[in-house]
């Protein structure tokens, strides 16, 4: 009797178990249902465009001649004749004829295929003259959809919290950055939603929890130092040229953007260090909540070592690469490295010092934070014990 | 002002960090190297993929054996992570070619000097763009890989009857509670890279349809969005390789 109970119970789960697996299994499929439709929806959208949409049907490429490139190579280029059939708008079905030309390079004119869509520069009623450009967000949509697939495969729980946060971190973004003027202060503005960002975020990941707060408190102190440390050393040595910075065009107040561009893209990396510290060192009290302060500084220093190398690399090569269209550019028009990185980078280099030295600041301070937060919140366990 | 931030960095990563420390301020020199050294080669002509295949693996050699030691667990990492961007490298591709995103992005060509450079460079911008891309996602998927494999070493150390399904579980539990960061720290440094860019598109009045299309977004959401993909693919991979590693040894 009673093996035949056991083998029961063991049926029932594994039966509880198959279930479970093939609710997952549903789940994805539907996730994936729901992903072809989005994606199927996005290629075919071009009646929800104002701009007119033009769908390639023929291209013709034709070599049209050589130029000299910038190190006395040949440069060809290309001839395109293009002809398409409108999408969308009053002229829908029209059938238009474009001519494109570009080279080898690609610098400022790319290639069209066959079967791309393109937005036109005419407007609803009028198809215009010319290719305004390709129609990408087709392409965005698989990508987006391909990651959030792939954080719930394979993470799980935390890639939907992952996905969540993300997605109200942009809402804020987006909030914070359409209802501003255009003459309000924009440090201000990214103050307030460094604040949301880092709240958001870090409740999010980790919960309502004690570790939470600490990595929270340590992120904003960081973040207050590395601007303190930024303006001291603006106010007592000479003027940044902020007339290097990429994207300048005409925005007429540079120093503030360059403030607020610092607050952010530091945010991030200043938050990982400090949630990784936090996590580790609450982990450690409460399994030893006799520990001493001096052993929660020398594990923390310890988790510091690991992080702050890589943490810096990858701001490094986020930064580094960014600028790598750029340089090939000015090298090519015989401007040297040693030139551009004095006079063309200065800006996005003191970014990523400044950021980096946050990082680095990061380990320190959240480790204080954190031990004497939970070690004061430990006692006061005791003591009502 | 630059060598005053640069010398304050020094500093601290020096104090605070000690002899691992400086050991890890070689390494970012190293590699500040091969990236401009690998730029100076794209720019002479040399084939700009093959650059980049180049650059990237001597960048992961001294991101992990130099700075982490040569061990079991720098060894799968290294793996995990060629074989990561190896499978992403085709997915890069394909996505490049089919949106042409190469070359200078709508507002990088409106600056004005832009317009006194000669553009016929004899490069090919597209398979620049796919090194950006690559680069650009290297750092992050090292230190994904890097955690993944110690994490999972350290347990196989000391529970050695785990089966290898198991390992990969402990492997890409590990990662899930560092994915979350990872993704915002990627997100946060391209939002603050792009803060500039955006409010020149809010100061010329981009519509919605002409900003979603455009190469800037696409370029600045695919460096990211391929970013978080890799680091979320290399977790099973790291953890994979180091529990076949560990238990062979």
């Amino acid at each position: 009797m009673r093996k035949e109970k056991k083998k029961m119970k063991l049926i029932a789960k594994k039966i509880k178990e198959y279930i479970k697996k093939s609710k997952r299994a549903k789940l994805y499929g539907i996730f994936g249902m729901i992903y072809l439709i989005m994606v199927i929806f996005v290629m075919n959208d071009a009646w929800l465009y104002q701009t007119p949409i033009a769908k390639l049907t023929k291209v013709e490429t034709s070599k049209v001649g050589e130029n000299k490139s910038t190190r006395g190579t040949h440069e060809i280029k290309y001839k395109q004749k293009i002809r398409g059939v409108v999408l969308n708008g009053k002229n829908k079905g029209e059938v238009v004829d474009f001519s494109n030309e570009y080279t080898d390079t690609g610098m400022l004119k790319q290639k069209y295929h066959k079967g791309d869509k393109v937005l036109l520069s005419g407007s609803y009623s009028n198809v215009g003259s010319g290719i305004q450009g390709k129609k990408r967000d087709a392409e965005l949509v698989i990508l987006l959809g391909l990651l959030i697939f792939i954080l719930m495969t394979i993470a799980g729980k935390k890639g939907i919290l992952t996905i969540v946060t993300v997605g109200i971190n942009i809402i804020i973004f987006s909030i914070g950055f359409l209802s501003s003027s255009d003459e309000a202060d924009v440090v201000a503005i990214c103050n307030k939603m460094v604040i949301f960002f880092a709240v958001f975020t870090l409740v999010g990941l980790n919960g309502i929890h004690r570790k939470t707060w600490a990595a929270l408190v340590s992120t904003l102190l960081v973040l207050a130092m590395i601007m303190g440390v930024f303006d001291v050393v603006i106010r007592h040595v000479d003027e940044l040229d902020y007339s290097t910075m990429e994207y300048l065009g005409s925005i007429d107040t540079p120093d503030k953007i360059f403030h607020a561009e610092i607050l952010l893209s530091g945010l991030g990396a200043i938050m990982d260090v400090a949630v990784a510290i936090a996590a580790a060192l609450s982990e450690l009290v409460t399994k030893k909540p006799e520990v001493t302060f001096r052993e929660l500084f020398r594990s923390g220093r310890e988790i510091g070592y690991d992080i702050m190398g890589t943490m810096i690399n990858v701001l490094l090569f986020v930064f580094g690469c960014g600028l790598i269209p750029m340089c090939l550019i000015r090298m090519n028009n015989s401007v040297r490295l040693m030139t551009i990185i004095r006079l063309h980078i200065p800006c996005e280099l003191c970014r990523f010092f400044v950021e980096s030295i946050g990082i680095v600041l990061a380990i320190p301070v959240s480790i204080l934070i954190t031990s004497v937060m939970m070690k004061l919140t430990v006692r006061k366990v005791k003591k009502r014990c | 002002m630059l060598i005053i931030l640069g010398l304050l960095l020094l500093f601290l990563i020096v104090v605070i960090g000690g002899d691992r420390g400086v050991v890890s301020i070689i390494s970012l020199c190293g590699n500040m190297l091969f990236l401009s050294l690998a730029i100076w080669l794209m720019a002479a002509g040399a084939p700009v993929l093959l650059v980049t295949v180049g650059a990237a693996v001597i960048i992961s050699c001294i991101t992990l054996f130099y700075q982490n030691g040569t061990n079991v667990k720098t060894k799968s990492a290294f793996i995990a992570t060629l074989l990561t961007m190896t499978v992403l490298f085709v997915f890069i591709y394909i996505i490049v070619w089919s949106s042409e995103t190469g070359g200078l992005n709508e507002i990088q060509a409106a600056e004005e000097d832009v317009l006194y450079y000669n553009m016929d460079l004899d490069i090919n911008m597209r398979n620049v763009a796919i090194a950006v891309i690559i680069l650009s996602t290297l750092g992050a998927v090292l230190d994904m890989a890097l955690t993944v494999t110690t994490s999972v070493y350290e347990i196989s150390i000391h529970k050695p009857d785990m089966s290898i399904v198991e390992i990969i579980e402990s492997g890409i539990q590990i990662g899930r509670e560092v994915i979350g960061t990872t993704v915002n720290t990627l997100l946060f440094a391209y939002l603050g890279e792009s803060l500039l860019l955006f409010s020149y598109l809010k100061m010329r009045n981009y519509t919605l349809e002409t900003l979603l299309n455009s190469k800037i977004l696409f370029q600045n959401c695919v460096s990211m969005i391929f970013g978080a993909i890799a680091c979320v693919i290399v977790m099973p991979m790291a953890a994979l390789l180091i529990g076949k590693q560990s238990r062979k040894a």
